[in-house]
């Protein structure tokens, strides 16, 4: 008897008194906010975990766009929101920098959230057009010494984590290559095939159809490990600036007191979807990354630790806090 | 010939009975969404991008673009019907078009639209199979100063756009420009105008202007009239061309869909400036401009097929570099990576068959939309005779609920209102609507791209007459300029005044 | 009859642009110019403001000397109605959801025409309001919630 076998899960359940939120929960749809364009990869991100994690929880989870000032205003929402599992945000790495680049927010990028998981991670690559005469990430540096201001670097917009990747490069390698701004990536990416800048910092999956084809040569990926869509390419850390290391990541968050066995639950069901072949391929496939896992107690320290690398790196290339 | 197999091979890819299918669902969905004002292709097409994951490659990109398509299309049948444009680009066919339907001719404004889409539409595919690579090219050679001087010419040609006094244009135009720079500057990062509101940070929307001055003001301005106006068209003529109109547009469309094509191509925001140009052009060059705001049929047709032209073309870049030219695109870009195709310079030669596919389909989606469209025509036209104190509530309804869907923001919903007020006061001092419209579109492009191209030329001004496009452009704005000054020519804008007055 | 200034419209259009110019000077007066190889956020809008102010000058100038229509009086009635629809949707869509919104934006608005009768106007907003919900929710799946919150799941 279906009725009887729910009354008893339904008893069972009730024993187990730490597990009854979670195994109730949840009784209606739960929203994930964020705060990126309709169609961007984290929009995609975000639909291509919310279809499998509908399936999982038996609740529609619907997907919320909410875009603008950077994500702030999502990010602001989802920590004002009802902390009771039904509404949880997506995050990308651009949250990190936040902190660092506003003068006033409206959340405190770690503290006024429970992280659930990461759900991804992937890399930057460094480009330059086929006829640059630098063929690696060294020479490039060194045009950029001999030459201050002859380099120039386009990336997706101001505060970006392009951008602070290129003002981190500059540092570390102590050189001044000189950063322009665009709206988006693929207008800079435009602007590098058409000769205007030499220098494009960019995300891999817009990038590496330019460099397979021909009309771009990736000098670096800016994480410590290699990336397997261009194996060939190595890392910033290889090219000879040890210790670099950046990668930007989406992941999914609550609000401040969401109770912790739902986050356990949102936590474990994030891990089983990501397993599965096809939702794996497909997440790496939209941002040209990894899927890479982790508990939220690890996702605090990570977002932690990169609001403060940012805010250093802003305050030290003189960004203008807004 | 290379080019016919290559066609043939298209036509056979695109015309198995699923891919026709969802060509056909594609162009009817964006046909639905069109007429639904503010409901955009972007948001549309982000909520169905996980349905074409179970779709085939070749099924799930004919399918949004004949959303894309299909919704450039939708949207003017509500510009011509209730003057709510929900698109940039239908924007301009709500000048001539909405009051040719207060004539009783929304018909034939809208078997002209219909017609004249169709037309650009099929040379459009023969431009993109015929000349697709050579043309990635030309998109490449824009860089920021020539989009910077296309710009200017645009601004300058936007003065046309008016019918009234010149200079309260030119303050129209300003007021515009003002009001595009609102939000996050792109070459600081400064925030400006926005008064510490969140919700400004990324300015304001395009669609929530032109429905607050357009639809909202029209809406105050006909209650203001009472009585008088129980219905917005007090007898519906004909449905649709006679054969003296149909002559009259030929030329227009010809020119219309030559220069969507070549705009369309350029990605930094060279189709936007399609409809605009050609009507520019179709009123410079009539030897009535008078008529023009006024019900003119040239000035339905000749930016319709621009339009649409340029909405096909605008698949150039896309296509054969991998660069998106609007949000459209780019999730059509996000469509084919989830699919494990990587869309870049090298898809022509390995996936030829989704490529030549892609483009025989838009021939066929346009025939769908006029098969669809045209018989539609009677229907829509009977909606007119609603009364009106029937059909003004619900266009308002449909407008904040569209207002609304553009980034789910009730403040979105509160700057329609602002500016539906703004709409109706303008009206009231005969200051038209349109250039500020066009100075809001380019007002943050112009300083971008002006402020990029000094930023890479290390401050040096001349770099926008040093390069012969951009140089050509400034030479080409100047001319428009001293025609539009020229006395002569003042003299009939101003006897066109008077009467008007 | 008689009027104050011989083109009202242009010579408070004229106004209106002077405002305006002046308004985006005033709170634009903090943005830093730059130099020629990097603009600065301050210059192009000081720039335009400027351009702004010496436009609606001439124009205002201009209506003092020329001949021009009278303004016909504000709707006020229509127009405060229209707003107030407006923003009644955007108050109610969050908290009571898009059917009860719906309507209300419809029967406010109906408000406005003198043809307005409350049988017709309620039906049509029922109407309307039960359409929207039809179309935009179940249909196209926007997430809007058509009974909100406040008045209970």
């Amino acid at each position: 008897m279906k009725r009887a076998r729910v009354f008893g899960a339904v008893v069972a359940v009730g024993l187990w008194a730490a597990g009854a939120i979670a195994a109730e929960y949840p009784t209606r749809p739960i929203t994930l906010l964020h705060g990126y364009a309709p169609g961007g990869s984290a929009d995609t991100i975000a639909r291509l975990v919310a279809k499998p994690l509908s399936e999982r929880l038996g609740q529609p989870v619907v997907v919320d766009p909410k875009p603008g000032a950077g994500g702030n205003l999502a990010a602001a929402a989802i920590a004002r929101a009802e902390p009771d599992g039904y509404t949880i945000g997506l995050v990308t790495g651009g949250h990190a920098v936040a902190k660092g680049l506003y003068k006033s927010l409206a959340f405190d990028p770690v503290d006024s959230f429970e992280m659930v998981s990461n759900i991804v991670e992937y890399n930057f690559v460094l480009a330059v057009r086929t006829d640059h005469p630098a063929k690696t990430l060294q020479e490039l540096l060194t045009i950029a010494k001999q030459a201050p201001g002859s380099v120039k670097y386009g990336s997706a917009g101001i505060g970006t984590t392009h951008h602070l990747t290129g003002e981190l490069l500059n540092k570390v390698a102590s050189v001044q290559m000189a950063h322009i701004p665009y709206k988006g990536e693929a207008a800079a990416i435009t602007s590098v095939l058409n000769g205007e800048i030499p220098l494009i910092i960019a995300s891999p999956v817009t990038i590496a159809p330019q460099i397979r084809a021909g009309k771009l040569r990736a000098l670096a990926v800016t994480s410590d490990r290699r990336w397997d869509g261009l194996p060939d390419v190595p890392t910033v850390a290889e090219a000879g600036l040890k210790d670099f290391n950046v990668s930007t990541w989406a992941g999914i968050v609550a609000p401040k007191g969401t109770p912790p066995a739902i986050i356990a639950r949102l936590n474990s069901e994030i891990a089983k979807l990501v397993a599965d072949p096809e939702v794996k391929a497909r997440i790496e496939g939209a941002v040209g990354g990894e899927i890479h896992t982790s508990t939220p107690a690890e996702m605090r320290a990570r977002v932690a630790a990169e609001t403060t690398r940012w805010v250093g790196v802003i305050k030290e290339a003189g960004i203008a806090q807004q | 010939m290379d080019i016919l197999a290559n066609l043939a091979l298209g036509f056979d890819a695109a015309s198995t009975p699923l891919n026709l299918a969802y060509c056909f669902l594609g162009v009817l969905l964006g046909t639905l969404i069109g007429v639904l004002p503010g409901l955009g292709p972007v948001a549309t097409i982000a909520m169905l991008l996980p349905i074409t994951f179970g779709l085939p490659p070749m099924a799930a990109l004919i399918m949004l673009a004949g959303i894309y398509y299909g919704a450039q299309y939708g949207g003017s049948t509500t510009a011509i019907l209730i003057n709510l444009p929900g698109e940039s680009s239908s924007m301009v066919t709500a000048l001539d078009g909405y009051q040719m339907a207060r004539q009783g001719r929304a018909g034939t404004a809208l078997a002209t639209a219909a017609l004249g889409s169709f037309f650009a539409g099929t040379v459009a595919t023969l431009v993109l199979a015929l000349f697709s690579p050579p043309l990635a090219t030309l998109a490449l050679s824009f860089g920021a100063t020539e989009y910077f001087s296309l710009m200017v010419l645009g601004l300058v040609a936007s003065i046309v756009l008016a019918h009234g006094s010149l200079l309260k244009a030119i303050g129209m135009i300003l007021i515009g420009l003002l009001l595009g720079l609102v939000g996050t500057d792109v070459n600081s990062g400064v925030q400006r105008f926005t008064f510490d509101i969140d919700n400004l940070a990324d300015g304001i929307n395009f669609v929530i202007v032109a429905m607050g001055v357009f639809a909202l003001g029209e809406i105050i301005r006909n209650l203001e009239h009472g009585e008088a106006s129980q219905t917005v068209v007090n007898k519906v003529s004909s449905l649709l061309l006679t054969r003296e109109e149909l002559k009259r547009i030929i030329a227009p469309v010809l020119r219309g869909t030559a220069l969507g094509s070549v705009l369309g191509i350029l990605p930094g925001g060279g189709a936007m400036l399609a409809s605009f140009a050609a009507y520019t052009i179709e009123k410079r060059i009539s030897s009535t401009p008078e008529r023009f705001g006024k019900g003119a049929i040239e000035g339905v047709a000749s930016p319709e097929a621009a339009n649409n032209a340029g909405a096909q073309t605008s698949f150039i870049p896309m296509l054969t570099l991998g660069i998106p030219s609007n949000p459209v695109m780019a999730l059509m870009i996000g469509a084919l990576i989830i699919q494990g195709i990587q869309p870049g310079p090298a898809v022509v030669t390995e996936q030829p068959e989704l490529f030549w596919g892609i483009i025989a389909s838009m021939w066929i989606g346009n025939l769908f939309l006029v098969i669809l469209n045209l018989p539609l025509v009677g229907l829509w036209v009977r909606l007119l005779s609603v009364p009106y104190h029937l059909l003004y509530p619900a266009i308002l309804l449909f407008s904040v609920i569209g207002v609304l869907s553009i980034s789910n923001s009730t403040f979105d919903v509160t700057m329609l209102a602002i500016f539906g007020v703004i709409g109706y006061v303008l009206c009231k001092l005969d200051c038209e609507p349109a250039p500020l419209l066009l100075g809001f579109i380019l007002g943050p492009m112009i300083e971008e791209y002006m402020s990029r191209a000094l930023q890479l030329s290390n401050g040096n001004f001349l770099v926008f007459v040093e390069h012969p496009i951009s140089a050509a452009l400034l030479a080409l704005a100047a001319f428009a300029l001293a025609m539009v000054l020229w006395p002569s020519f003042r003299k009939t804008r101003e006897v066109a005044f008077q009467e008007d007055a | 009859m008689k009027k104050l200034v011989s083109n009202p419209k242009d010579v408070l259009s004229g106004l209106i642009m002077v405002i305006t110019g002046i308004a985006f000077l005033v709170v634009g007066r903090g943005y830093e110019f730059g130099q020629a190889s990097r603009i600065g956020p301050g210059f192009f809008p000081a720039l335009l403001a400027s351009l702004l102010v010496l436009v609606g000058l001439a124009v205002g100038v201009k209506g003092l000397r020329s001949e021009g229509e009278s303004i016909r009086a504000f709707a006020t009635k229509p127009t405060l109605l229209i707003v107030a629809a407006t923003l009644a949707f955007g108050f109610l869509v969050r908290t009571a959801g898009l059917a009860v919104a719906s309507a209300a934006v419809v029967l406010i608005a109906a408000l406005a025409s003198p043809s307005f009768r409350w049988t017709q106007g309620i039906l049509l907003a029922i109407g309307l309001a039960a359409l929207c919900s039809i179309v935009f929710v179940f249909a196209l799946g926007l997430p809007i919630p058509v009974v909100g919150p406040l008045l209970g799941r």
